[in-house]
């Protein structure tokens, strides 16, 4: 009787050590997110006071107004919408494209095509963003945003293609077979029957194509040292604390990274599932 | 038994290649736009970047100069520097990370409530942008008023601010730190879909034979998750050797390169620092040697992979 009580109360006491031990985890991860989207309502006063309050004292929109009106962030919204959004499009395409061919095309080389796009994965991103930005500048797309979509498109979508592809194998062969007696050609059977089919894991890698774009650094970085009008809000936000670290206007920093935050959170909250599911099954097949 | 090829290509099997590919237009036309895009932005680059190494090189003039920029970068402490912080960077981040990410990958994978919940809240700091959660940590670890100083100090662990990135002892630290937060679980994220593959059955057993928690992590989780563990290590450690934009955002290599890895030290020859113009021959060549360093970490990545896959 006695031991059963003990075994017990060493059952809860470990739940009760396990939960505290997962929570105090999840404080620590999620921390600097709340930490830094609260702050942004702080007043510049208040947060340069510092201390350990998570809460404003006075809640205030002022450093998004200011961020907005007078840093420019209008406009680093604006670009990084325009330049995810359409390089998300544009990504979908390559990548449906390529992994409908490498999975049910015919072609000349194909073995070694494969080999190349599997290859890039051994480039570092640093390498090779010098000569990307020259191209584009010998290329005359370097003053607009179009550049910097294309060199993102061009860039590496092996992990994309091959979710796609992996896709793409799991739909049986009868319904080309099928369509190709109907007369339809290679093309129309991807634009009509692949396409509509592929739908689910074309949605995982638009969202995950969207959130890497969004979050990227280094090529709108290259793109804009010399264009500042094109930078996007991760740049945007960096760029604030280049100058000396004492003059850095750290309510607009809260209020950009919040802005740069907000839609990647959101998207997450509502498609966890998809986002983990496409990103987990990514690295284990690329 | 395998049928005699024809040993010299008649008229007519050209003919039908040339039909073939004929029939699969289409393919090609498909195919083209990527392929054109990855020549134009994966492979010419390379190539670029092998051309312009013997060159001289600063966004306007080039004079050919051997193999002097090869041996410049072969001779530069500061470049050496760099490639010993990428590795101390990647291996501190791969010791401390790991076990964290088992313990907690273990955990979720037991029965719990709220589990799900509790892992999106793990991931979330994955989806979100490296740039942004660099700026972020330079907010808390800041020496003036950082939350972390006044966490510290409220704690009695400290008494007096800590600059963390602005010495060269603990600028490094701050740098793991940033890295093991934000991909801690997307780490226990793999861990678990590799526990997920281990027999129910032997647990039971060892349960009978008594063991307990800790005995069965030892005996029967650790040994059946280690070719995947293996696997994941190893992606994170070749993913470490490529970082930038943590390293860039908090420290631009400094506090005098105590921070410095091999992509940060080659894109400020590409683009030039506030103290120093951009050489692109050099950088060139650095990315050469970069290069090598890299693919040959990747190849015994999927050398390793490979065996695995071969073994299941």
């Amino acid at each position: 009787m006695k031991r059963n009580n003990f075994n017990r109360i060493k059952k809860i006491v470990k739940k009760v050590l396990t939960y505290v031990l997962l929570i105090a985890v999840m404080v620590i991860l999620l921390f600097p997110i709340a930490f830094i989207i609260l702050s942004s309502f702080k007043s510049n006063r208040e947060f340069l006071l510092g201390g350990t309050n998570l809460l404003p004292q006075q809640w205030t929109l002022q450093n998004y107004v200011e961020a907005w009106n007078t840093a420019n962030f209008g406009r680093y919204t604006f670009n990084s919408i325009y330049f995810s959004g359409i390089a998300t499009i544009l990504i979908l395409f390559v990548t449906t494209m390529m992994g409908y061919c490498f999975d049910r095309g015919q072609f000349v080389g194909k073995k070694f095509i494969m080999s190349l796009y599997m290859s890039t994965i051994f480039i570092a991103g640093a390498t090779t963003v010098y000569p990307v930005f020259e191209l584009c500048v010998k290329l005359g797309i370097n003053k607009s945003l179009n550049g910097l979509i294309i060199a993102s498109v061009g860039g590496l979508q092996v992990m994309n293609t091959f979710l796609i592809m992996g896709y793409v194998k799991t739909i049986p062969r009868e319904i080309d077979e099928s369509a190709k007696l109907d007369g339809c050609s290679f093309f129309r059977i991807y634009w009509n029957m692949i396409l509509p089919l592929i739908k689910p894991m074309a949605a995982t890698v638009g969202i995950l194509s969207f959130q890497g774009t969004w979050n990227s650094y280094m090529l709108p970085l290259a793109f804009t040292i010399s264009n500042e009008d094109l930078r996007t809000l991760t740049v945007g936000v960096v760029a604030l604390k280049s100058e000396s670290l004492g003059s850095t206007p750290w309510n607009i920093v809260t209020a950009g990274s919040t802005i740069a935050l907000v839609p990647v959170l959101i998207i997450f909250a509502i498609m966890n599932k998809q986002i983990v599911s496409g990103i987990v099954s990514g690295a284990v097949k690329g | 038994m395998n049928l005699p090829t024809l040993p010299v290509k008649s008229p007519a099997t050209k003919k039908k290649l040339s039909l073939r590919i004929k029939e699969n237009y289409q393919v090609y036309l498909m195919i083209a736009v990527p392929l054109i895009l990855l020549l134009a932005f994966v492979v010419y680059p390379l190539l670029w970047n092998i051309r312009f190494s013997v060159y001289e090189y600063d966004g306007f003039t080039k004079s050919f100069n051997g193999l002097y920029n090869f041996k410049r970068v072969l001779t530069d402490p500061m470049w050496w520097k760099a490639v010993a912080n990428t590795f101390i960077f990647t291996i501190f981040k791969t010791v401390i990370m790991f076990p964290i990410a088992i313990v907690l990958a273990v955990i979720l994978n037991g029965d719990l409530r709220g589990r799900n919940f509790i892992r999106a809240a793990y991931f979330t700091p994955y989806i979100i942008s490296m740039a942004i959660a660099s700026m972020i940590f330079i907010i808390m670890f800041s020496g003036y008023n950082g939350i972390v100083n006044e966490i510290l100090k409220s704690l009695g662990i400290i008494r007096e601010n800590v600059e963390w990135l602005g010495s060269e002892s603990t600028a490094m630290g701050v740098v793991v730190a940033v890295n093991i937060w934000k991909d801690l679980g997307y780490n226990i994220l793999l861990v678990l879909a590799g526990l997920q593959s281990i027999p129910r059955e032997l647990y039971e057993s060892a349960a009978i034979d008594g063991a307990n928690s800790f005995k069965k992590l030892w005996y029967v989780t650790l040994p059946q998750l280690g070719p995947v563990l293996q696997l994941i290590i190893m992606l994170s450690f070749v993913g470490s050797l490529h970082a930038f934009d943590s390293v860039n955002v908090l420290t631009a290599g400094g506090p005098n390169h105590a921070t410095d890895v091999m992509m940060t030290y080659l894109f400020n020859y590409y683009f030039g620092t506030e103290s120093t113009s951009p050489q692109q021959g050099y950088a060139a060549a650095v990315s050469v040697v970069a290069s090598i360093i890299i693919a040959i970490f990747t190849l015994i990545y999927l050398k390793a992979s490979k065996k695995m896959q071969d073994a299941e």
